[in-house]
């Protein structure tokens, strides 16, 4: 009886080492058809997608089909006022520009152009178009942009959705290379933006 | 630039080499170096390599006429003997740079001409980079680092084997690299001042590396770091400093005197229409001290027009914050008055006006633009804001 529940006493310790999972996990798999919600936005994926441990700001998250060099799908949810978009690493010598709850609709594209271009060191980046567009069921703002990276060939596109809701930003963003990637991932990543709620 | 001058004699005794000043005659050149051997050859193909990736960029400017003045500028300066050999890239990059490759590819990066005011000062740099080129210091620096490195793990083996510590020694190589690099610097400033005082140009240095500094110290300082006062370079930099610099250049143009021309204007007409493109990145940049220098320094000198009234405004509007918003608003309306005034002036205008409160004054400024640029790619979101 004694060595039966020793012998139960070191599996149930094995199984607790194994079982047990640090709090934050790694990447994780989306699974298609599920809604999820991402922090405050609820967004329904048609395909399974990849979410990275490494998140791009303190409310968004990236996900990703092929790798972030060839598909990248990040929201950002409640953004209050003050709070940068993508993590700011150093305030002193590389502050990220802040929301603002009273920017207008042509504020906040100029407010995602110089997050972007922070975020990813571009002296390269272009908008292509800017309109107004539904995000969440709130009225909102379209950017289509290209750009591209230094010694790179590649010319990437992009497509982000912003709306401010209660004060809050919220925003979907689809960046890819133009060759082939940005308009095979178009449809889905606009699909998921039009029944995004929040 | 008095002070300069008295800083030049004392820093120029730290460098002997360039105690003595040739006449100025352009050296007789060579042509362009063939590689040599194994090695070489290797480092041009990886070279080659990279120029051919570096033509498929699409951040490579591709506009024949900019290129065509860039060109121009450095065939004027080196001779059309030399500028045969090179190959003229101009690369979108926010930074301040140029560079010149062994196999004569010459990039220069778009962060350099939005900081520079006239062929001079462009004649400066080019010089600069091409004497690099032509003094091979690309090559040298790998032959000398190989053989350095190769002397050091050598070294490292017979302290292993002998058991007597070599550290110190080779920091020492490791060091040299440092001080190679610092002495080709040198040795190229000697040489591109040899050929701007051969050319039609007047000698310029000193004013680009003075502005270079000043740009660098208004960052500094906005970031609550002390002003760089370096006069004399640290082991491990791989240039001599912005003062010894200024203060060689500065007492060579002494020497020399008011001679030869700085061609503002035509250099203002060449970059011309890709400017508003490179104010717009710079204000976009993160360092807003550094571009209200450069944007300054641009208006103080060259005077104060239409676009880059409007781009001081625009680093104001987008700093964001009502003290910010209201000195961007008193820049565009200074701008609606000046020549050059691009028609996104009014845009950044209208968006200041309502953010401060004036929604009358705002939606007068909106409906501005889009009088002025009806096929604006924001057209739509502006007529939005107006109607709401």
């Amino acid at each position: 009886m004694k060595r039966f529940r020793k012998s139960l006493a070191s599996a149930l310790f094995a199984t607790a080492l194994l079982g047990a999972a640090p709090a934050r996990a790694g990447w994780k798999l989306i699974p298609a058809h599920v809604a999820v919600d991402l922090a405050g936005i609820i967004v329904t994926p048609a395909s399974d997608w990849n979410q990275a441990s490494a998140r791009p700001g303190e409310r968004g998250f990236s996900w990703t089909h092929d790798g972030f060099d060839l598909n990248r799908f990040e929201t950002f949810a409640a953004v209050p006022t003050g709070a940068p978009l993508y993590k700011e690493r150093s305030r002193r010598s590389n502050p990220m520009p802040k929301f603002d709850s009273t920017m207008l609709l042509p504020d906040l594209a100029d407010f995602f152009e110089r997050s972007f271009r922070l975020q990813n060191n571009l002296s390269d980046y272009t908008v292509d178009e800017t309109r107004p567009a539904r995000f969440g069921g709130h009225a909102g703002l379209l950017v289509r942009y290209h750009y591209s990276l230094p010694n790179d060939e590649l010319l990437r596109q992009g497509l982000v959705r912003l709306a401010v809701a209660r004060g809050r930003l919220f925003v979907a963003n689809f960046a890819a290379p133009q060759l082939h990637f940005f308009n095979a991932g178009l449809p889905e990543a606009e699909a998921m933006m039009d029944s995004a709620r929040f | 630039m008095r002070w300069v001058a008295l800083f030049g004699a004392a820093l120029l005794s730290v460098a002997p080499v360039w105690a003595a000043q040739p006449a100025f005659t352009r050296p007789p050149y060579a042509g362009a170096y063939q590689p040599q051997g194994t090695d070489e050859r290797g480092l041009w193909m990886e070279i080659g390599e990279a120029e051919r990736v570096l033509r498929e960029t699409p951040g490579l400017v591709r506009d024949p006429r900019l290129i065509e003045f860039v060109r121009g500028v450095l065939c004027r300066t080196v001779g059309r003997e030399r500028c045969a050999s090179v190959r003229t890239y101009i690369v979108r990059d926010n930074t301040f740079n140029a560079s010149m490759s062994p196999n004569g590819m010459m990039i220069v990066h778009t962060g350099l001409l939005v900081r520079l005011h006239s062929e001079a000062e462009l004649a400066a740099i080019l010089g600069h980079e091409f004497a690099h080129f032509e003094q091979r210091h690309t090559l040298r620096r790998m032959l000398n680092m190989r053989n350095g490195t190769d002397i050091m793990v050598w070294m490292g083996l017979a302290g292993a084997v002998t058991n007597v510590g070599t550290a110190r020694a080779q920091n020492s190589i490791a060091l040299s690299f440092f001080s190679f690099s610092r002495a080709n610097e040198s040795e190229a400033d000697l040489l591109s001042t040899q050929f701007v005082r051969a050319s039609p140009y007047r000698i310029r240095g000193a004013a680009v590396w003075t502005r270079v500094l000043d740009e660098e110290n208004a960052d500094r300082r906005e970031r609550g770091l002390r002003k760089q006062r370096k006069l004399a370079p640290n082991l491990t930099d791989t240039h001599p400093t912005d003062l010894q610099r200024i203060a060689f250049h500065a007492k060579l143009e002494q020497e020399v005197g008011a001679v030869g021309e700085d061609a503002i204007e035509t250099y203002r007409a060449a970059t011309a229409a890709i400017m508003p493109t490179l104010l717009d990145s710079l204000i976009k940049g993160n360092q807003f001290a550094a571009a209200n220098y450069v944007i300054a320094a641009r208006g103080e000198e060259l005077g104060w027009d239409g676009l880059l009234t409007f781009a001081r405004g625009e680093l104001y509007r987008l700093r964001g914050g009502p003290r910010n918003l209201a000195t961007a608003r008193d820049l565009y309306l200074n701008a609606t008055r000046m020549r050059g005034t691009p028609p996104e002036n009014w845009r950044g205008l209208g968006l200041s006006e309502m953010r401060l409160g004036d929604t009358a004054a705002g939606r007068a400024a909106l409906t501005e633009y889009l009088r002025r640029s009806p096929g604006a790619r924001d057209a739509a979101s502006i007529r939005l804001a107006l109607e709401n």
